[in-house]
């Protein structure tokens, strides 16, 4: 099936009759519609579903374009009306909806007739109506409700199916279902064994007839209790995944958050470092000073006392002669006895007062304990060895000044080198406190694993024992008639199930294989093969990278355009198989893909998250997987896209959102 | 002679407790001693004893370590002090056979009360209007640092003088006289 185009009148913000043609010709059947946020890429695709099957999925139930329906009269009708053109199997097809809006005399809007046609283009290129009935085949056989979701893509859906969630997995798990059909079957499963009142086999287990028999209503009772049992650990253990995972993602956004500011870290083991030097210094500083206190309390007196030495030995030398020698071995003493006497050693009488007593007085002045010689001799011989002693020390100050002084610089140097360093760091979250957050949080992620292991095992024993309960009742039960019926019809039901879960699994294995496959082919051919995806039992992925280190392989995980780039393979792998799947009736027969007719893949873009490398390869990639494509993008993605699609693009659209409720579709010159 | 206790009172002794204790440039209280002398003559700064309350002692068993020194410094000033009331003769005979005069103690310790003050002035900067006495909230250390930095200033000054005068040096005159 391929689209030709698309006409909307009045639908939601497209006000008028805005038709958009698409590119269904030829290699390249790429048509890019270009739109900024908000102006409709999501409404035209949601009005392909609205057209095709009556969709309705806006969060405002009126698609009447609102300006349209303002400038309505009361009493006035208007029509939303959506056709899509195609071509199916060398067919050409035009089928359309519409819906007609009134307006009340009170101003209020009311929604009316609606109507559905499909027109079939005969051999003599007649278009004919098709009734109610071949309506439905004919959808049905184009692309039936179940599968449109993956030919029209919008958003949100394509980053859901790209996360690694439980509720990105349900995504994909649902796809799969659909594709094979299999909701009928998983009714049917839900029909005869979910639910333990209202399946089937839980209402016949029900009316096993346990009055007459004590042991076997005790068994019945026991099951009843532990089935509850079971139904609590369950909701438990659902919480327990949905707590790990949030938890994994809480260590996830620190990681990055840690990775994002390991500078912050070195930052401040440089300050550190230069607070610990800072420190050194300022304690030689102090040793230095302490030295200093010795050094000027013995040596600054004999420092200041060399110039005086100098100038006392000159006086004292130049002074010599006048030194009178006094008599021999005569001491002060000696004058002392004579002045005491009264008299002198010649006889003479010495009165006090008297000239004589005077001169005595005088000489005693000159006379030793030493001989003033001796003692000179020993004042010069200490003066020489003060001055010697001191000699350097104004040298030696000067240079515990200078030493101290740049000790002061560098200590100055580099607490302001500190206080710059900290205005760096000042808002930034302190690593250390982050890592020690993560491993609160890991240490939390292994309790609850580990207590999700202990409940999973607690579910397993409930089950063993519900089982034995089950069988003991059965066996209990036999003994009375009026239940033989009853176990009759549960050995049925039990067994059925177990078919229909078998094959549903069996065929839920084979697609999920394919899909793998699939996925991974177009995967490698955006990623350039240097990574595979891997799919665990819930379809989760992992990404292998065998050629990358492990420190590469958890960078480029993080990578938002990582997971665009897997939702896209996941899409095209889907779309692959729901393509097959329209054409496998039944038969187990492989039918090659190159002889499907080809369909369309309709996306909404998300480029946001990607980086331009991406955007390119995508760009390239997708076009060669389906064969017709319609691309809405947003306007500053373009510029990336467009070098990938270049060639490729045959028609450009562009949304030029006028107000809030207007958007026209204008189509930019061609493209050769 | 300097055996006896001594006691330093008034503003001086409280310009000695500050230079040993607050600011931590003198091991002793008798380093002080030995300088300020020196220092008051240089200058000629003689003050005479002041009246107020506080005191310092350096006790005997102190005093009797540098006994020595200080005399030798006693000699050496009183040799070349010419503003006393007594000629250099006369001078030197008394200062070198040890007879204990009055006038020439009492004039010594006017030079080492004036040594002192001059010392006190010089590493507190007192000439300009910093004030950082033990009032102040400078922290121990960073006085100890701010005396030294003076006091540095200071001895540059005399390095200075002295370099005009250095001609010979001690040894040198000492083998003048001794030929």
């Amino acid at each position: 099936m391929l689209l030709k185009s698309i006409t909307l009148k009045n639908f939601r913000q497209f006000k008028g009759e805005q038709k958009i043609e698409f590119e269904h010709q030829g290699d390249n059947k790429v048509t890019v519609v270009l739109g900024k946020n908000t102006s409709g890429k999501t409404t035209l695709i949601k009005s392909f579903k609205w057209i095709l099957y009556g969709q309705v999925d806006f969060e405002t139930k009126d698609l009447i374009n609102i300006p349209v329906a303002e400038e309505l009269k009361p009493g006035d009708k208007e029509k939303v009306k959506g056709e899509v053109e195609l071509e199916h199997k060398n067919t050409d097809y035009i089928i359309g909806r519409e819906q007609d809006y009134f307006k009340k005399s009170n101003g209020e809007i009311k929604q009316e007739n609606t109507r559905f046609l499909v027109e079939r283009q005969n051999d003599s290129g007649e278009y004919e109506y098709l009734n109610k009935s071949q309506q439905e085949d004919t959808i049905n056989e184009i692309l039936p409700e179940s599968l449109a979701e993956y030919f029209f893509f919008h958003g949100e859906e394509i980053k859901d199916i790209g996360e690694n969630t439980r509720s990105g997995k349900k995504n994909i798990n649902e796809a799969v279902e659909s594709i094979l059909g299999l909701k009928a079957l998983k009714s049917a499963i839900k029909h005869l064994s979910g639910g333990k009142k209202t399946s089937v086999i839980g209402k016949l287990n029900n009316r096993i007839d346990t009055t007459k028999n004590k042991e076997l209503d005790k068994a019945k009772s026991e099951k009843e209790q532990k089935e509850e049992e079971l139904d609590d650990i369950i909701g438990e253990i659902d919480d327990y995944k949905n707590t790990i995972e949030a938890l994994e993602k809480e260590i996830k956004d620190l990681n990055s958050k840690i990775r994002k500011h390991q500078s912050t870290r070195s930052i401040k083991n440089e300050i550190d470092n230069n607070k610990l030097t800072i420190k050194e210094n300022k304690n030689k500083k102090k040793e230095l000073l302490n030295k200093m206190t010795n050094f000027i309390s013995e040596k600054a007196p004999l420092y200041f006392m060399r110039p005086l030495i100098k100038d006392a030995i000159k006086v004292v030398e130049n002074n010599k002669e006048n030194y009178k020698e006094s008599i021999p071995e005569m001491k002060g003493e000696s004058i002392d006895f004579i002045l005491e006497k009264g008299k002198c050693l010649c006889g003479t009488e010495i009165k006090e007062g008297s000239e004589e007593y005077q001169e005595l007085i005088e000489y005693k002045k000159f006379l030793p304990p030493e001989s003033i010689g001796t003692v000179i001799r020993l004042f010069i011989k200490d003066a020489e060895h003060y001055s010697k002693t001191a000699k350097g020390f104004y040298e030696e100050y000067e240079n515990y000044i200078r030493n101290i002084r740049t000790l002061d610089n560098e200590i100055k140097e580099l607490e302001s080198q500190n206080e710059n360093l900290r205005e760096k760091i000042k808002n930034k979250p302190d690593v250390g406190q982050l890592e020690e957050k993560v491993q609160k949080k890991e240490n939390e992620l292994e309790r609850r694993r580990t207590a999700l292991e202990e409940k999973a095992e607690s579910k397993g024993k409930l089950e063993n024992k519900i089982e034995d309960l089950n069988n003991k009742i059965k066996k209990l039960a036999k003994k009375n008639e009026t239940n033989n019926f009853t176990l009759h019809c549960l050995e049925y039901a039990e067994h059925i199930n177990k078919l229909f879960e078998e094959k549903y699994n069996e065929m839920e294995d084979k697609t999920k294989e394919k899909l793998q496959q699939r996925t991974n082919e177009i995967f490698n051919r955006i990623y350039h093969g240097r990574r595979n995806i891997k799919l665990a039992n819930n379809y989760e992925y992992i990404l292998e990278s065998p050629e990358i280190t492990k420190v590469f392989q958890d960078k480029a995980d993080k990578s938002e355009g990582l997971k665009t780039v897997a939702s896209f393979s996941f899409i095209a792998g889907i779309v692959s198989l729901a393509k097959e799947k329209i054409y496998d009736k039944g038969d187990e027969e492989q039918i090659e893909e190159h002889e499907l007719d080809p369909y369309p893949l309709v996306m909404d873009a998300p480029f946001s998250d990607t980086d331009e490398i991406h955007i390119e390869n995508i760009s390239q990639v997708i076009p060669e997987v389906t064969e017709q494509t319609i691309m809405i993008i947003m306007e500053k993605d373009w510029n990336y896209a467009e070098k990938a699609l270049n060639e490729k693009v045959s028609k450009l659209y562009e949304m030029v959102k006028e107000t809030e409720t207007i958007t026209e579709i204008e189509e930019r010159s061609q493209y050769v | 002679m300097f055996e006896e206790t001594y006691v330093f009172q008034g503003k001086h002794a409280d310009y000695v407790k500050e230079l040993k204790e607050e600011s931590g440039i003198f091991n002793r209280n008798l380093d002080v001693l030995i300088l300020a002398p020196i220092i008051g003559f240089l200058n000629g700064r003689k003050a005479d004893k002041h009246k107020g309350e506080s005191t310092t002692k350096i006790f005997t068993d102190q005093m009797l370590k540098e006994k020595t020194k200080l005399e030798f410094i006693f000699k050496l000033i009183t040799v070349l002090d010419d503003s006393l009331n007594m000629d250099q003769e006369e001078r030197i005979n008394y200062v070198f056979r040890e007879k204990a005069e009055e006038r020439l103690l009492k004039n010594f310790n006017n030079y080492t009360r004036g040594g002192v003050e001059f010392i006190y002035e010089k590493m507190y900067d007192l000439d300009s209007n910093q004030n950082f006495n033990s009032s102040s909230n400078i922290s121990l250390l960073k006085r100890k640092e701010k005396c030294i930095y003076n006091f540095f200033e200071y001895i540059s000054e005399f390095e200075q003088d002295l370099e005009f005068e250095e001609e010979e040096s001690v040894e040198d005159i000492i083998n003048k006289f001794q030929e």
